[in-house]
């Protein structure tokens, strides 16, 4: 459904972030790319979804496609009515605007801006909306916000959902509820996902498949239950030692082990 | 007693020229975070657009009107198409700025065409005056615009909250990258405000003649008109119908009761302390949107 194929991606025509990174997300499934800090993994998303024309960037090399479609030329706008709906990253709220209008936001492009069928959707997925859809979005907590955001996505009705970071700043125990609103989402609608994540943990949990970005390459990729068993994943992204006990960082000092994708 | 209703209900007209000129203001911070200081330049062209078709050309009042405010309209979208579509992502300090170019470019258009000279366009509404509790006399022309500031108000007030075009405006001016990624067009967006924005600023311009004439002083309107924004709130349009009349009221009461102990000047003077005492407490205006961080 989405390919990706030797991607470049460059900002400010010079700081040269992703290079040619390549892989697929199948329709329905659950796709998860780890990844430290400063991996690509926020610029793969905003190529995919155009926002990187407002970051001053550009995809230099390669292609995006979707459904055979090429769209790594296209404005924001046409990628979203395409069907691909990015979830950014850290709740990007309307926050003056009540729960009710940031969800109603999100199908303004399908000029049914009064569906309440749609709406009431929504609230099933996410009943806790429900209670607060008059309030100010601004004043709600993190993980309320957060279903805002992936509500509002929905509301457009997107084939496929970008989700950077969804875990950011969240509790251990909403993060798995939003985890799980989501894997029913995919499995009930059949919405496609990308989901960019640190906590590889809920990520390989709750995906089909994974990728491991550094430094803006892909260096590993498997489905995401051989990905949790990988050696290095359980030492580099959830860490576990052999011993499957968690890592005394007092030895820190004699960590030796090499990734072996290097 | 009898001095004091008719400030109040004089100041109340008045006000109200604020109100619809500040309107303008409050459309286009309210959708994209950009303070137009060119905007009574551009109710002071309208001005002059208008009298060059009513009078120089002496074309019939009601088209006049309706070309001044095509006028208006394709103004405020070549603004934004030519000018500011580039800049869309920039900061908002260098859009400002442009906007404080396009003034003095305005300024400079309506010298060399017009002059210096105080000019006055055919008259909309007949001559006459309204009388209240027989001791307030109200020109036609100061009644009517009341009575447009009120309608237009309730217009926007729909086109805000009962609309779609409304809910993108809303969104845009919240978070424009997360109004894009949503599918929202912000260009368009941003077109269709300063379209609306430069309607109400033509509609301004041709109801000012009627009141003040045409002068290079009307452009100062566009002042006290930024004055009420910000004391009521940028985002406001419901501060803008308080404050606007409240604000007219306090001019004519400073200048009615203190000009002459103070040598003259206070209606000038009164609403910026006014707007200084009321940043000090109220930074975001009286109904403003607070900003909303969490901690």
């Amino acid at each position: 459904m989405l390919k990706l194929i030797n991607v470049e991606a460059k900002y400010h025509e010079v700081i040269l972030v992703l290079r040619g990174v390549s892989f697929e997300v199948p329709k329905g499934h659950m796709v998860s790319i780890l990844g430290a800090n400063g991996a690509g993994k926020t610029t793969i998303l905003r190529a995919i979804s155009g926002t990187l024309l407002r970051e001053d960037g550009k995809v230099t090399d390669g292609s995006i496609e979707f459904d055979g479609r090429r769209i790594d030329r296209l404005e924001p706008f046409s990628i979203a009515e395409g069907g691909i709906l990015h979830v950014m990253e850290g709740r990007r709220i309307f926050s003056h605007l009540s729960v009710e209008e940031n969800l109603l936001t999100g199908a303004i492009m399908h000029r049914n801006v009064r569906s309440k069928k749609f709406l009431e959707e929504i609230y099933a997925y996410f009943p806790l909306l429900r209670s607060v859809q008059k309030r100010v979005a601004g004043y709600l907590s993190g993980g309320e916000q957060q279903m805002v955001v992936i509500g509002r996505a929905l509301m457009s009705r997107p084939r496929l959902l970008l989700l950077d970071e969804p875990s950011l700043g969240l509790a251990p125990l909403i993060l798995k509820e939003i985890f799980e609103i989501l894997k029913n989402i995919n499995r009930r609608e059949g919405i496609s996902m990308l989901v960019v994540e640190q906590n590889a943990k809920i990520a390989l949990d709750s995906t089909h498949y994974g990728y491991v970005l550094e430094n803006g390459r892909i260096v590993l990729d498997a489905p995401s239950n051989k990905l949790k068993e990988n050696e290095d994943i359980k030492e580099f992204y959830l860490g576990l030692s052999e011993l499957g006990t968690r890592k005394s960082y007092r030895d820190f000092k004699h960590y030796s082990r090499r990734k072996r994708w290097l | 007693m009898e001095k004091l209703i008719s400030y109040i209900i004089v100041g109340l007209a008045n006000g109200c020229i604020y109100s619809l000129v500040a309107i303008g203001f409050v459309i286009i911070f309210k959708s994209s975070g950009i303070i137009n200081f060119s905007h009574g330049a551009i109710v002071l062209l309208s001005a002059y657009i208008y009298y060059l078709f009513s009078f120089q050309f002496g074309l019939p009042l009601g088209v006049a009107i309706l070309f001044t405010l095509a006028f208006g309209a394709l103004l405020g979208f070549s603004i934004e198409r030519v000018l500011l579509d580039r800049l869309i992502g920039q900061s908002v300090l260098m859009i400002i700025t442009l906007t404080l170019a396009i003034t003095e470019l305005f300024r400079g258009v309506m010298h060399l065409g017009w002059g210096n000279d105080i000019l006055s366009a055919p008259p909309l509404f007949p001559k006459g005056n309204i009388h209240l509790l027989k001791i307030v006399t109200l020109d036609y022309s100061r009644v009517a615009f009341l009575i447009l500031t009120f309608l237009l108000i309730v217009v926007f007030a729909i086109l805000y909250n009962k609309t779609t075009i409304g809910l993108a405006m809303k969104a845009t001016s919240d978070d424009t990258v997360a109004a894009e990624s949503v599918g929202i067009k912000i260009r368009k967006v941003f077109a269709a405000t300063w379209v609306i924005s430069c309607l109400t600023a033509a509609i301004g311009g041709i109801l000012v003649t009627n009141v003040m004439g045409i002068h290079f002083q009307v452009a100062e309107i566009g002042f006290k008109a930024m004055v009420v924004a910000l004391v009521g709130g940028m985002e406001s349009l419901p501060g803008m119908i308080v404050i606007g009349p409240l604000m007219g009221i306090i001019e004519f009461l400073a200048s009615g009761y203190l000009d002459e102990h103070v040598g003259g000047g206070m209606r000038d003077l009164a609403p910026f302390i006014i707007l200084l005492f009321v940043l000090m407490v109220k930074p975001y205006g009286i109904f403003g949107w607070k900003r909303i961080e969490r901690v």
